[in-house]
């Protein structure tokens, strides 16, 4: 119930804004008013199924469809494999990523090469840490992978040759004492950046909405919250406890 | 890390399961990796791979599915490259392999592959032949995996049927428009399988009640829309007539439905319907549009009316974010068709300034420099598709016109010609050859703003290459041991050696192109051309055709530029559209009072050239080529001479006769109505002629020559009426359904029967000099074969009228003429009133009663003399060869 109160609220609260008459009730009204507001489970399941879907959670999303009697026209076992390359991302597993994203779907890095850029940087950057990690820090297989791989792409793209330029004086510092631009590069936060943007790009791919559902519900709510506070008036804030 | 050794002896190893892994291997080595894919492709992997796809028939085991698969998508991912690698893959043997893989049982994932494989390779290259002739299996595979599909969706391959049947309808909707309509490149069954697809995903219980909320399906409704829109789209590229007429008779609802799509919260879905409802406007239906005018019924334009709103809103919508860079160019090239038709739609789109937005939109995607390379795929798109909407508004109202030059839209289009020219940029070109075509059509622009402009350099470039056009032609002639002018198109048909492997595979395909009418055929031997440039040459001589006009201030620029050899060598080409808008531009030159231009025009054509476009076998060159001589020898006795000495009286006439009689000559080999051709049917007592519409042009074209030979000397006149059986039919003409053909026939009668005081025998009205006349009248004896000459005294003069005029009588004109007095043309009686008054007064039937004929019998020699020829000739109108450059338009102009 408390997913309706909040779907439900959020149209109202939007149609509300834009009367000039400022409205008051008590919060038994509220509660009222809330739960006079019919949501079609239909549409309620839809947006649960949503959000499994797109944060990941394949076994969660497959129950649940059991159960919902939904079908889903998003291939069940891709979410799966989404989120092992997402893991393989964050684990720094760069090559076995993109071998599972050519699993997935052929022709996306073919199709996008600043995210096959963006990859294969990371990869480097992987190469470089490994080389940095051992003793005499042998950095030949480095600088074969960036000739092959990187080298001719930022030769066509400016934007690729300064990333590698970049990412290519990591080379000349010891891990340890990094100014803070190339800190970031070493920051396992980039890692994570470019496994959000590979799995924003394999959902477009699949016609899928990027971002589930219901966050841009809840923003839509935090947006009349603060619109109705401007006014001065009251209202419960989106909190656990006032749906529980 | 990535391999980086040769994997292709494991690719071919015996062993399977080491096979696979190799493709595996091979397939995470070249995804993304443009330097590894030409490295395989040059070591000849491609064969490798079509050798697994193709393989089916042999060993069956675990590994046999999974290798095909991961072929297939090895072959998709070279196929995501630039087009130098998608070169090395295009060829019969890559396409067949694939075709052969789509079929039902093929494994899902397999099928994705080869689907995505032929949509990039034909997004590249489209195909310029009939498909079904050259893979007959294709169009009934395609239908096959529709109704497979869609019927295996409801079970839990749900998303990947939904995917497949999405990736099927792209892949029609990348064929279906490929230069000719859908139909002749795929098959009509194909068509309405289509049809009943989307009718029947159309009326699924809520389905359209749900596409009208926001998605709240989650995932689930996503692919399935998806689909939708893509079928509604490909079905829109994809209808021929038939189909047409089958979904909207069968079906009324569904028309119901498709009106309420435009109102999808999703707007791929409006956009879709918007496009299938605008193919259904410009389809003529037998028995609600009418099929001779194209004209679109009225009914059709109420449905029309109702795109403008839905059409507006995704312009708008696009242009609030980022300036419309965003726009689809469907959307563009919707509004361009549905404007083309014109009036009241076209109308209401002007009205919501359909002009300004759009200029707004191009603007920012238009070249700035003369570089082509910073031109991307979607910009070009954009680009095109807006230049087209200009161009399409353009044709229809001189006010329309004004806003377009008022928007600023002239800036692009000179921007877009002084580019460099690549292929990239070609279909641009195209399109602003159209806009400025359409712009030309305008006087008042002609002379202000196109002067302006700076276009004329960036037209003349596109026409070709100057020096080469005049190398290859004297080299040639040479060849030919013929004199310039003589070698013409069809002739010495050499095989080119062709490199590139586009052309390796065309000519592998075989004849088809040759077959299909109008699609494609190769330009002459000495330049290799393909069919996107010979397009772009052809848009730009139309937009050159009205540029050349006497009064225009941009024709002697142009000639300047030397333009007038490429313009020979376009009439030359046998690529019809092209020859037939060159021809056009001829035509064009020689009209008006330029003496020294028409000189130059005739000696680069020569009269070989003229005599053979005469005898065209396309009905539209014919009846250029005749008006080209109707304006050669308009008041110029001079080229009536020239015409006659070089072509002979003889040939001359046995020519004009024969087009007088195209009924008799074109029935042998025509269609079954050849009945219909040329009718002489009983009407309440009159006799009324009726043609063919093409050939009443090239009756009309053709009597109109005799008209100027009539107006010509006296021995000019004389050869008409020797010409016995000329004159019958031009008598029998008179009786024509069309009143042009009835006019054109009483200027003759009028000329020949017109007695001048004092008589023209030599050069002019001032010089009337016993000699001339003398010399005048040798020329006449011996050019006329013998027939009475002109004589010197003007009691012989006017005997020869009258003569004439026993001739005229002798061959029952006056029966035509009593029937003309009551004819339902105002002009046609006038006209026939003055023919009979000159008659009686020659055959001295003549009573009082018409004192004042006389007088206007003069003033209406004049008014022939003077501008008949400004009737037809001055319209600067091209609307035929219009139909070739835009295929993807059905019948927006008669077809005759």
């Amino acid at each position: 119930m408390s997913f309706a109160a909040a779907a439900a609220t959020d149209a109202q609260s939007s149609a509300l804004t834009g009367s000039a008459s400022r409205k008051e009730c008590t919060e038994e009204q509220w509660e009222q008013k809330v739960e006079d507001v019919v949501v079609a489970k239909a549409r309620l399941d839809a947006l649960v199924m949503n959000y499994l879907i797109i944060e990941g959670y394949q076994s969660a999303a497959s129950k649940f469809a059991q159960e919902a009697n939904l079908s889903s026209s998003v291939a069940l076992d891709s979410i799966d494999e989404r989120i092992k390359i997402r893991a393989a991302i964050h684990a720094g597993r760069i090559q076995e990523a993109i071998e599972r994203i050519n699993d997935l779907n052929p022709e996306l890095l073919d199709t996008n090469p600043e995210l096959h850029f963006a990859l294969l940087r990371l990869q480097l950057i992987e190469l470089i840490r490994q080389s940095a990690s051992t003793p005499d820090g042998d950095i030949t297989a480095v600088l074969n992978f960036a000739t092959t791989h990187l080298a001719s792409r930022a030769q066509r793209n400016p934007e690729f040759l300064a990333d590698l330029e970049q990412t290519m004086a990591l080379i000349c510092f010891s891990p340890d004492n990094l100014v803070p631009q190339l800190a970031e590069l070493m920051d396992p936060e980039l890692r994570r950046q470019v496994s959000i943007k590979v799995n924003e790009a394999i959902l477009a791919a699949q016609g899928v909405m990027q971002e589930a559902k219901i966050r841009g519900l809840v923003r839509v709510w935090g947006w009349a919250e603060n619109a109705v506070r401007q006014e001065k008036g009251e209202v419960l804030s989106l909190d656990l406890k006032n749906l529980a | 890390m990535i391999s980086e050794i040769d994997l292709l002896p494991l690719v071919r190893s015996p062993d399977r399961g080491t096979q696979l892994r190799a493709l595996k291997a091979l397939k995470n080595s070249v995804i993304g990796h443009t330097e590894q894919k030409e490295w395989y492709l040059e070591r000849g992997v491609l064969d490798d791979l079509l050798a697994i796809l193709s393989a089916e028939d042999g060993v069956k085991d675990q590994y046999s599915e999974e290798l095909m698969i991961e072929a297939g998508i090895v072959l998709g991912s070279f196929a995501y490259s630039g087009p130098d690698i998608s070169a090395m893959l295009y060829g019969p043997e890559t396409i067949s392999t694939l075709v052969l893989t789509l079929k039902p049982t093929s494994p899902p994932k397999l099928l994705l592959a080869s689907l995505r494989t032929l949509t990039t390779l034909w997004t590249a290259q489209p195909p310029t032949q009939s498909l079904s002739t050259a893979y007959p299996t294709l169009a009934p595979s395609l239908a096959a995996l529709l109704s497979h599909f869609y019927s295996s969706a409801a079970s839990e391959k749900g998303a990947i049927s939904y995917t497949i049947i999405t990736q099927v309808c792209g892949l029609l909707f990348v064929l279906a428009p490929a230069h000719s309509t859908g139909q002749s490149v795929l098959s009509d069954h194909l068509a309405i399988s289509l049809c009943d697809l989307v009718d029947k995903l159309l009326t699924k219980p809520n389905m359209i009640a749900s596409l009208s909320v926001s998605s709240n399906a989650g995932a689930t409704g996503l692919a399935e829309r998806k689909m939708l829109s893509s079928a509604i789209l490909a079905l829109s590229h994809l209808m021929s007539p038939q189909a047409a007429r089958h979904l909207a008779s069968s079906a009324p609802y569904f028309m119901d439905l498709l009106v309420k799509l435009l109102r999808a919260q999703e707007p791929t879905i409006r956009l879709a319907a918007c496009a299938l409802i605008t193919t259904l406007y410009t389809t003529p239906l037998s028995g609600s549009g009418d099929v001779i005018t194209g004209k679109p019924a009225a009914q059709n334009t109420e449905l029309a009316m109702l795109l403008v709103p839905a059409l507006m809103k995704l312009l708008d919508d696009a242009l609030s974010v980022d300036d419309g860079r965003g726009c689809d160019p469907l959307v563009l090239h919707t509004f361009a068709v549905v404007c083309r038709e014109g009036g009241e739609v076209a109308d209401r789109c002007v009205e919501v300034g359909i002009i300004k937005k759009v200029v707004r939109i191009i603007a920012h995607v238009a070249p700035s420099t003369h570089s082509a390379t910073q031109i991307g795929k979607t910009e070009s798109k954009l680009l095109s598709g807006g230049l087209f909407c200009l161009s399409a508004l353009g044709l229809h109202k001189e006010e329309y016109r004004k806003a377009i030059i008022d928007a600023n839209a002239l800036t692009i289009v000179v921007a877009v010609m002084n580019t460099e020219n690549a292929p990239a940029v070609r279909e641009i070109k195209i399109a602003a050859c159209n806009v400025l075509r359409s712009l030309s059509r305008s006087v008042l622009l002609l002379r202000t703003s196109l002067v302006e402009s700076g276009i004329v350099g960036g037209v003349v470039e596109l026409l070709g290459d100057v020096a080469v056009v005049q190398e290859s032609e004297s080299a040639s002639a040479t060849a030919a041991g013929s004199a310039k002018g003589e070698v013409l198109y069809d002739e010495s048909m050499s095989e080119v050696e062709k490199t590139s492997a586009r052309q390796k595979y065309l000519s592998a395909v075989g004849g088809a192109g040759q077959e299909a009418d109008g699609v494609i055929m190769e330009e002459d031997d000495d330049e290799s051309e393909d069919g996107e440039s010979l397009e772009v040459r052809t848009a730009a001589m139309a937009a050159v055709c009205n540029l050349v006009l006497e009064f225009s201030p941009l024709r002697k620029p142009i000639l300047d530029q030397g333009i007038l050899p490429l313009i020979v060598a376009g009439a030359r080409s046998r690529y019809t559209p092209l020859r037939l808008n060159s021809v056009w531009a001829l035509k064009h030159m020689v009209y008006g009072d330029d003496m020294q231009t028409r000189g130059l025009v005739l000696e680069e054509v020569g009269f070989p050239l003229l005599m053979k476009l005469c005898n065209d076998p396309e009905m539209q060159v014919q009846e250029q080529a005749l008006d080209f001589i109707r304006n050669l020898i308009a008041r110029s006795d001079d080229y009536i001479d020239k015409l006659f000495a070089n072509v002979g009286v003889h040939d001359l006439f046995e020519l004009l006769d024969g087009k007088l009689a195209m009924r008799s000559r074109q029935s042998d080999d025509s269609e079954s109505d050849e009945d219909e051709d040329f009718v002489e049917e009983d009407e309440g007592g009159k006799v009324i002629f009726t043609t063919k519409p093409y050939y009443t042009e090239i009756i009309i074209a053709t009597a109109y020559i005799l008209v100027h030979i009539a107006a010509g000397y006296e021995h000019h006149r004389q050869t008409i009426i020797q010409h016995e059986s000329v004159v019958k039919k031009v008598i029998a003409l008179m009786a024509h359904e069309r009143e042009e053909v009835r006019l054109a026939c009483l200027w003759i009668v009028l000329n020949l029967t017109w007695v001048e005081e004092p008589p023209r025998g030599a050069a002019g009205e001032d010089l009337m000099m016993e000699g001339v006349v003398d010399d005048d009248a040798e020329g006449s004896s011996s050019a006329g074969a013998g027939g009475e000459s002109a004589s010197q005294s003007p009691g012989n003069y006017v005997e020869v009228c009258r003569k004439r005029a026993a001739v005229l009588v002798r061959l029952g004109v006056r029966a035509k003429l009593a029937m003309l007095k009551q004819d339902r043309v105002l002009d046609v009686r006038e006209k026939t009133k003055t023919a009979i008054y000159q008659i009686d007064s020659l055959t001295g039937a003549f009573t009082d009663g018409y004192g004042d004929r006389r007088e206007e019998s003069q003033q209406a020699q004049q008014v022939q003399q003077g501008g008949d020829a400004m009737e037809v000739d001055n319209v600067p109108v091209v609307r035929h060869a219009y139909m070739y450059m835009n295929p993807t338009a059905v019948a927006s102009e008669p077809s005759s």
